[in-house]
């Protein structure tokens, strides 16, 4: 009996068609998992936000109050200063940094003959001169390299008899010593961004017959400044604030005028205030720019 | 088989190449006569010295006892030399290093710009018509991440060709790509090689070897253990050493 209600079971079963009835030919588009509105909240750049609302209430303020403006009237002269020190320094310390970090990232081998050829040779102590060069000047407080190039080694260049077209306490003796002060920096940010490039690159370049200059002009650096526009930012950043260190030199900048206003009045609080507010403002509008160009080159590369 | 070995020109010669890794000798006693034309294959395991022996012909490895000399030209320290074999002998990598940051049409014209001197048009249509030749033509203004790992390979074969050279030798040019992608690479390595191309190429596809090579060298340790036509290579092994790799990978 039970193995009849079985073999029923099993017929029925046989009856059932293996093949389901026909699927219906489109299948269902998956669709993305539905995003909630609030992403937006997740991309939106909040920071700058803040810093938008608190510049216009800061702004508004110096407007109307008369102590404020008068402050800001007097102070923001000096910023023409800080300005051409930054910028001038700066472009100075790339252009050092750059080449000082190419040549340290390639220390020089010898090749045949007693000093290892010629040019080899050459390297061998262009090689050392900029280790000397970035070990002293990276380790030399800005300062001191301020006071020291305009009060003991211009004069004394004069004294040489060379003729120097500028005042020891001028615009170029500033931008000059704190280009070679950052330029130390720079050269350890280049080589860093040098190293990150795989040594595939240079070997793909090398094999296709291209000299090692060429190599490194058209393929290393493009690929090395992309890594390292993060801590060339943080630097000019960083120039931006050092360039007070130019009052030591007698320059009327932000901080010399701030100091000499305070010095007069004994308001250090809102004088320091405005002071403080102008670099804020100098120092985010390049946060903003070098964030802006790290966007712009983010191509698309891996 | 290619049929193309000009017997008359020995384009590569090595004698009694030794090179050493600190004190680990990665090349012993290399002696290699490759003709103008001709297919060599080279197998052998991994750390046999294989990608160390091409990479001392175009002297991206410079090798510290005997002679290496490469289209009448001896690879010496002296700078100027290594540049004229570098032009003149072509390079694909197992990693591609094609250059992230150029579209595919620069990573090809390039080189012909800086090395070749030739003028931006010039490099440009010739940097198309290799592309064409490899299959991706359509790719030309892409950039490299953009493309497959077989495209990829297939640009930097156009990249090495756009300089016209006489030799190319390929570093495992399909050990990175995925099984799907190395058909088309080894395609384009097979076409070049039946157009007449001397070509020195490391690998570990047995089936390319015997289809295209003229002669396969099996390495082992640093030294040349065994060379002869694929048939008889892969056929009738002598030395035990190579009955046992093919035992392994056959």
């Amino acid at each position: 009996m039970v193995s009849e209600v079985d073999s029923k079971r099993f017929r029925l079963a046989e009856d059932v068609p293996i093949v389901s009835p026909a699927q219906p030919s489109v299948t269902p588009v998956a669709k993305p998992r539905p995003v909630t509105p609030f992403v937006y909240v997740y991309r939106f750049p909040w920071w700058i936000l803040f810093f938008a609302v608190v510049g216009v209430f800061i702004v508004l303020n110096i407007a109307v109050d008369p102590k404020y403006s008068e402050y800001f009237r007097r102070i923001s002269v000096g910023i023409n200063i800080t300005l051409q020190v930054s910028f001038g320094a700066y472009a100075m310390a790339l252009a050092i940094g750059l080449f000082t970090g190419v040549v340290r990232s390639y220390p020089p081998k010898p090749g045949q003959g007693i000093i290892g050829g010629t040019i080899n040779f050459l390297r061998l102590i262009l090689y050392h001169l900029v280790t000397i060069y970035v070990e002293i000047l990276r380790g030399m407080p800005i300062a001191t390299l301020l006071v020291f190039g305009a009060f003991a080694f211009l004069p004394a260049l004069r004294q040489a008899g060379v003729e120097v077209p500028f005042r020891g306490t001028s615009v170029e003796t500033a931008i000059i010593f704190l280009g070679l002060a950052y330029g130390a920096f720079l050269s350890e940010v280049f080589r860093a961004g040098i190293q990150s490039v795989p040594k595939g690159q240079l070997e793909a370049a090398r094999s296709l017959g291209m000299k090692s200059y060429q190599s490194i002009i058209y393929i290393v650096i493009p690929q090395a400044f992309k890594v390292v526009i993060p801590p060339l930012g943080n630097d000019f950043i960083a120039m931006i604030k050092d360039s007070s260190l130019v009052m030591l030199l007698a320059l009327n900048d932000v901080s010399q005028l701030g100091k000499k206003i305070s010095g007069s009045n004994f308001d250090y609080v809102d004088v320091y205030l405005v002071v403080a507010f102008i670099y804020l403002s100098m120092t985010i509008t390049g946060s903003l720019f070098v964030k802006l160009l790290e966007q712009r080159l983010k191509t698309k590369e891996r | 088989m290619t049929g193309h070995i000009n017997r008359e020109n020995k384009i590569i010669q090595c004698k009694g190449v030794n090179k050493w890794f600190g004190k680990f000798q990665v090349l012993k006693d290399i002696n290699l006569e490759v003709y103008e034309g001709e297919v060599v294959v080279v197998v052998g395991p991994s750390g046999s010295g294989k990608s160390t022996l091409i990479r001392c012909l175009n002297r991206l490895e410079e090798h510290q006892a005997g002679d290496i000399v490469v289209d009448g030209i001896s690879l010496d320290n002296n700078t100027r030399n290594v540049s004229a074999i570098r032009r003149e002998v072509g390079m694909v990598f197992q990693q591609f290093n094609l250059f992230p940051h150029l579209s595919v049409l620069a990573n090809v014209s390039l080189a012909q710009r800086t090395v070749r001197k030739r003028s931006r048009g010039e490099a440009k249509d010739t940097a198309l018509k290799l592309l064409e030749r490899v299959g991706i033509s359509d790719q030309a203004y892409k950039h490299p991440a953009q493309l497959s790992g077989g495209q990829q390979q297939r640009v930097a074969i156009a990249r090495a060709l756009a300089m016209n050279p006489r030799i190319m030798l390929f570093d495992e040019p399909t050990s990175a790509l995925d099984p799907e992608m190395i058909k088309e690479v080894l395609d384009v390595m097979k076409e070049l090689a039946r157009s007449g191309m001397t070509m020195i190429v490391v690998t570990h596809e047995m089936g390319f070897a015997k289809e295209v090579a003229d002669r396969v060298i099996f390495m082992d340790g640093g030294a040349i253990v065994e060379t002869n036509t694929p048939a008889v290579l892969f056929d009738n092994p002598q030395h035990p050493r190579l009955k046992n790799f093919l035992a392994q990978i056959l």
